[in-house]
C-alpha cells in the first residue's frame, strides 16, 4: 500500500478525494474534544489549569509522532530512494516543529501555576527542547544545500540520528527525578486518569493526528506541485 | 458564567493555552493552505501556456 502509493501521479489521485473527509473528522474531533474538556469540573489537585492538559499533551503527542514518521520516511528514502519519501520526511519537519513548540509554551504555562516555574533543566523539558532543535536543524540543514539528492541524504541522516531522542523523552520520567509527572495514560495496569479527563484528552489526541495528517497530506501535494512546476519551467528554458 | 471566564483563578494561564494553540495552529493551516493554491495556480497558469 504504502510503496504503491510512493508514485507521486498516484497519491494526487488518492489523496484528493480523501482530505475533505480527514478535515471533517478533525473538525469534529477537535470541537467534541473542546466541548466535553471544558465540561469536565476542576480537578481536585490541579483544579482549572487541568483544562490545559487537553492541549499540552496532544500536542507533545503529535510533536513525537511527526518525528517519528519523518525518521521513518527519511530511512526509506535513505534505502528505497522512493520519491515520495524524501518529500514526506521534508514536509513533515515545520509541522512538527509548531506542534513542538505548541507543546513546550503550554507546558510552561501549565508548569508556573502548578510547580512554580516556568521552566526547569529536568531529563523530560530538555530532551523535548532538544526535539524542537532537531526539527530546526532539519529545516535549516534542509535550506542550506541547495543540491536535491545531498540536501535529501543529510538531512535523511540528521532525522535518523536525532530520532534517538524520542525514547528519551518517553522514559526520561522513569530514568530522572523531574518535576514532570510520570507515565499516566499508556501504562500497565490502565490509565490513572479519571474517564471524566481521558476521553476529552483521547478526542483532542486523535483530532490534533488527524489536523497533522490533514495538513501533512496537503504539504506532500503542495511539494510535488511545485517539483512538477519547476521541472515545467526548466524544460522550457532549456 | 463567571466561573468559566476566571478558571478557579488561573484565568491567565488556561486562555493563554488556549489563545497561544488556537493561533499556532491556524497559522499552520493557514500557511499550508495558501502555499498549497499558490502551486495550484502556478501550475495551472504553466499548463494553460502549453
Amino acid at each position: 500500500m504504502l510503496f504503491e502509493l510512493a508514485n507521486p501521479k498516484r497519491f494526487m489521485e488518492v489523496s484528493g478525494p480523501f482530505l475533505p473527509w480527514l478535515a471533517a473528522a478533525t473538525a469534529a474531533c477537535l470541537i467534541t474534544g473542546l466541548v466535553l474538556g471544558f465540561s469536565t469540573p476542576p480537578d481536585y489537585q490541579q483544579g482549572d489549569t487541568v483544562r490545559i492538559m487537553f492541549l499540552h499533551v496532544p500536542a507533545a503527542w503529535t510533536a513525537m509522532m511527526a518525528y517519528g514518521l519523518m525518521a521513518v520516511a527519511s530511512i526509506i528514502a535513505l534505502i528505497n530512494r522512493h520519491p515520495l519519501a524524501d518529500v514526506a520526511a521534508k514536509t513533515a519537519a515545520p509541522l512538527g516543529a509548531v506542534f513542538t513548540t505548541l507543546g513546550l509554551i503550554t507546558g510552561s504555562l501549565w508548569g508556573k501555576p502548578m510547580w512554580g516555574a516556568w521552566w526547569v533543566w529536568d531529563g523530560r523539558l530538555t530532551s523535548f527542547l532538544l526535539l524542537l532543535l532537531l526539527y530546526l536543524g532539519y529545516i535549516a540543514l534542509g535550506s542550506a544545500i541547495e543540491d536535491e539528492t545531498q540536501s535529501a541524504r543529510a538531512c535523511a541522516i540528521l532525522a535518523i540520528v536525532g530520532a534517538v531522542n524520542l525514547p528519551i523523552i518517553e522514559f526520561s520520567v522513569d530514568w530522572w527525578t523531574t518535576l514532570h509527572q510520570g507515565e499516566s495514560i499508556l501504562r500497565k495496569g490502565g490509565p490513572l486518569i479519571s474517564p471524566v479527563f481521558l476521553w476529552p484528552l483521547l478526542l483532542m489526541g486523535v483530532g490534533y493526528t488527524l489536523l497533522f495528517s490533514t495538513l501533512w497530506i496537503v504539504r506532500i501535494r503542495t511539494e510535488i506541485l511545485n517539483r512538477r512546476v519547476r521541472t515545467l519551467m526548466l524544460s522550457r528554458a532549456a | 458564567m463567571n466561573n468559566f471566564i476566571f478558571e478557579g483563578g488561573y484565568a491567565f494561564f488556561v486562555w493563554t493555552s488556549y489563545a497561544v494553540s488556537l493561533i499556532g495552529l491556524g497559522l499552520m493551516a493557514t500557511f499550508t493552505l495558501n502555499a498549497y493554491h499558490k502551486a495550484k495556480q502556478a501550475l495551472a497558469r504553466l499548463e494553460g501556456k502549453e
